[in-house]
């Protein structure tokens, strides 16, 4: 089960709203690099990891991106803040506001809608831990596009800061797909 | 592979501020782009939860490190000290402001539904 705790894990204080940019960050919330695909894909990988580490890691980052997901709705929803339905047509987002109205909704920023067609469970260790890493590096490149869109350093910090993330997350899943792979290699099974 | 821990990352922790403002505890894994953030809170209540913000984010840090290495003592030591930290901040911040968690002895009149939720901004 989980246990809600009513903080975010990174400060979100967005003071102008921005509407353009939320109409590109929402990509990290219902993209296929977003928040929301890590969370299910290592949530439903979990229950195939060989060992106990596998299964720790892959919980504790998959709860991890569910609080990801509450930062960049955060973003969202205080970039939104006091738009008027005037300013969101200007931004192209008619189509989102006639669907959603000031609702956030997860969809990439072409407005297209998240699908479980995003990621991939194989059962299989390492062909899930190598998709996790590519993951993690395709989130990242997308944050740093979304960073060259805003000089705004309300926006900036939690951008540079869920891009971070990434970096770290990917280096986790490395070392566990290195473990395995060795294992492998040399006793011809995950299990020591 | 029986090694108890990775030195190239215990031994580059950065303080839980920089770790924050960063979004990484490990000055060996740091990879900045653009933009490194220099949080101020804005009020007195932000500045607790930013408190509270960085030795849960630390303590998270090693978490994820321990899970891999889970006989590093050292750093399962650093672990409980930040967990400390922030649960000493999180009681602080509950009797001043109000319920971050639903652990203890609630009083009446049910708090946990008050604003703000953390979308909002503080």
């Amino acid at each position: 089960m989980w246990k809600y705790e009513k903080k975010l894990q990174f400060p979100v204080n967005i003071r102008k709203k921005n509407i353009q940019m939320a109409k590109y960050i929402i990509t990290q919330n219902g993209g296929s690099n977003g928040e929301l695909a890590a969370t299910l894909r290592y949530l439903n990988q979990r229950y195939t990891m060989p060992d106990e580490k596998g299964k720790a890691i892959l919980s504790d980052i998959a709860t991890e991106e569910m609080a990801h997901m509450e930062i960049i709705s955060a973003m969202l929803y205080q970039l939104l803040d006091g738009a008027t339905t005037e300013e969101l047509k200007e931004a192209g987002l008619t189509s989102h506001y006639t669907e959603h109205g000031y609702g956030i909704y997860p969809t990439d920023s072409n407005g297209v809608p998240f699908t479980a067609t995003y990621f991939a469970v194989t059962g299989d260790p390492l062909a899930d831990l190598a998709e996790d890493m590519a993951a993690e590096q395709k989130a990242r490149a997308v944050y740093e596009n979304l960073m060259n869109l805003t000089d705004d350093e309300d926006i900036l910090a939690p951008l540079s800061f869920l891009r971070q993330r990434e970096i770290i997350h990917y280096e986790r899943f490395k070392a566990l797909y290195e473990e395995y792979a060795d294992k492998l290699l040399k006793d011809k099974s995950y299990l020591i | 592979m029986n090694n108890t821990g990775n030195e190239n990352e215990l031994y580059s922790i950065v303080n839980p501020k920089e770790a924050l403002n960063r979004g990484n505890l490990y000055d060996y894994y740091f990879w900045p782009y653009k933009y490194v953030a220099d949080i101020r809170p804005l009020s007195d209540r932000a500045s607790l939860m930013y408190d509270i913000q960085m030795y849960a984010f630390a303590a998270h840090e090693l978490n994820l490190y321990l899970d891999m290495y889970p006989n590093d003592s050292q750093a399962l030591g650093l672990y409980n000290q930040y967990k400390e930290m922030c649960e000493k901040l999180t009681e602080d911040y509950e009797k001043k402001y109000g319920c971050i968690m639903l652990d203890s002895d609630e009083k009446y009149p049910w708090g946990w539904i008050k604003s703000p939720w953390p979308w909002e901004r503080l």
